[in-house]
């Protein structure tokens, strides 16, 4: 398995590499800082604010384009049955695409992550009243956007692991991690803020309010204010927040295990 | 052959360039990019910042720094006024949203979004003491609710203990005096000198001749109700008084009026009170 997982980190770095990340990267700083001049008062953290955003797309984005490199069109080309044909079990070759993802999105991360926290490193000539913590409290914002890519991850191995057409988890994994990732400020809006209007509180409040039991929050692992305005680290919901994320994982990866376990490929 | 293309290749460079230069004479159909017309429900701005609310918040509070010093109509500010709120309540932290709400909601009408951005910005920023400053001095000035003006600025003294007295002076003051001109160009001058958006300076720039041309008319009235014993009754009245050689001029083009009492408003602030 350690050995799939090493030819998998090649493939994949083949496939969607630096050529493609340096570029995004890139992209990421020069939106970050022209973001910053829009902001008269606190610069800083609108431009990593803008960052982060930056980050979170671009990490969503490769880690499902690496699903479709490295499962998806594995059982598209039919390379699966040679795949199969080492001796280990198909839920195992699951899991080492899975790590394989997670480990190249972490690549990916601190490529990215570690740009931006250099870009922040450039002294301005505006001090803002309270500046950004870009310390240790930076590595646990990063560690939340990689769950909530993991999470992703999961999500489109489980699709792929049942689909016979390659775009379908890319698509599928963007409208859910845009879904997953706007659910949670979507339904406070509509069940508690003192702003909506009553009809679509009526009108989505019965849909949307269960949908924690089968969609995961991931705006619960987006942790930013605490580095953009120093807050305090509220380890209470942070954990929560990575409980949950850690079963909605292991949900998804043994439906895809069970899934693909039976899949037919003749 | 050649000379055939070169011929095709000159009459379409003429026709261009005949196109481009009649072009460049006709005005363009929209030159009004500076307004602000659309704001979509906050579920649809979620969705189409990809689920990001922090995205969502920094596109509202871009938009509103859009806006041109000049534009003085109100569907702008409307608009604005929503989405500055949208903002407030997608990142609350958000330090330029509380602060251009609170140089430029309540001056152009909106003074109730500008209480709700500045109330959110007070909750989530516990350490700041200008957002309940801000709003204590709206109540005070634009809704004339003392007690409100009152408790927000002891709240900004307890979060600034080396400005507390100043403060607590400040809001006794307020108590005696209402809604002087003086404050209010005290506030606006300070958020002009803390500024370094050229735009926004502009626009604090055109409210403070603004407000100096109230504070004259002001005075002009005092020395005409001296004189004469009673109010005015109109405008042109209390020119010749306290040395105002002439009405003044209002850069946003609104104007001055009297109230009921002969006192001199900005006319939009009447009406702002009227729609309340």
């Amino acid at each position: 398995m350690f050995e799939l997982i090493r030819l998998g980190l090649r493939v994949g770095w083949r496939g969607v590499g630096l050529r493609v990340l340096l570029p995004l990267a890139l992209l990421v700083l020069v939106a970050s800082v022209l973001g910053s001049g829009f902001s008269g008062r606190q610069p800083s953290s609108v431009a990593l604010d803008v960052g982060l955003t930056g980050l979170r797309l671009v990490l969503l984005v490769v880690a499902l384009l690496w699903v479709q490199d490295l499962f998806a069109r594995d059982i598209e080309r039919k390379t699966v049955y040679f795949m199969l044909a080492y001796p280990l079990t198909r839920t195992h070759y699951l899991l080492s695409r899975f790590f394989t993802v997670a480990l190249l999105a972490l690549v990916a991360l601190v490529l990215i992550g570690g740009l931006l926290w250099l870009s922040m490193q450039v002294s301005r000539s505006y001090v803002q009243v309270t500046p950004v913590a870009i310390g240790h409290k930076y590595l646990l914002v990063l560690l939340g956007i990689w769950l909530d890519a993991l999470v992703v991850t999961a999500f489109a191995l489980c699709i792929a692991s049942l689909s016979t057409t390659p775009f379908l988890p890319l698509i599928l994994g963007l409208c859910f991690g845009m879904a997953a990732r706007g659910l949670g400020p979507t339904l406070d809006y509509l069940m508690r803020g003192e702003r909506s209007s009553a009809l679509h509180s009526s009108l989505f409040g019965p849909v949307l309010e269960y949908a924690f039991l089968w969609l995961p929050d991931l705006s619960r692992l987006d942790w930013r204010p605490i580095v953009l305005y120093d807050l305090p680290v509220g380890w209470d919901m942070f954990g929560l927040a990575v409980l949950s994320a850690l079963g909605y994982i292991g949900l998804l990866l043994a439906l895809a295990s069970a899934i693909f376990g039976r899949r037919n490929f003749t | 052959m050649i000379w055939r293309s070169l011929a095709c290749a000159l009459l379409a460079w003429l026709v261009f360039a005949g196109a481009s230069q009649a072009l460049r004479e006709t005005e363009r159909l929209e030159k009004q990019t500076e307004l602000l017309r659309v704001r979509l429900p906050l579920p649809v701005q979620i969705a189409y910042s990809g689920g990001d609310a922090f995205l969502a918040a920094n596109i509202n509070v871009f938009r509103g720094m859009m806006v041109d010093a000049k534009v003085s109509e109100p569907e702008t500010y409307r608009i604005q006024a929503q989405l500055q709120a949208d903002a407030a309540w997608l990142n609350p932290w958000h330090e330029d949203n509380y602060y251009v709400g609170a140089a430029i909601l309540p001056w152009n009408g909106q003074v109730d979004a500008a209480q709700y951005v500045l109330k959110q910005a007070s909750m989530a920023r516990a350490w700041d003491m200008w957002p309940p400053f801000f709003y204590a001095f709206n109540a005070m000035y634009f809704e004339h609710d003392m007690n409100q003006a009152g408790e927000w600025a002891e709240l900004a003294a307890q979060r600034h203990p080396t400005n507390a007295g100043a403060l607590r002076d400040m809001a006794a003051k307020w108590y005696e005096r209402g809604d002087d001109p003086v404050f209010a160009l005290g506030i606006l001058n300070a958020m002009h000198e803390q500024s370094r958006d050229d735009n926004f300076r502009r626009l604090l720039e055109a409210r403070m001749q603004r407000l100096e041309g109230l504070r004259a008319l002001r005075s002009a009235q005092q020395a005409y109700q001296a004189e004469q014993g009673k109010p005015p009754a109109s405008l042109e009245d209390v020119v010749g008084y306290a040395g105002l050689a002439q009405l003044p001029h209002d850069p946003l083009m609104l104007g001055y009026v009297l109230d009921a009492a002969g006192v001199p408003q900005l006319v939009d602030h009447v009406a702002s009170r009227k729609s309340q």
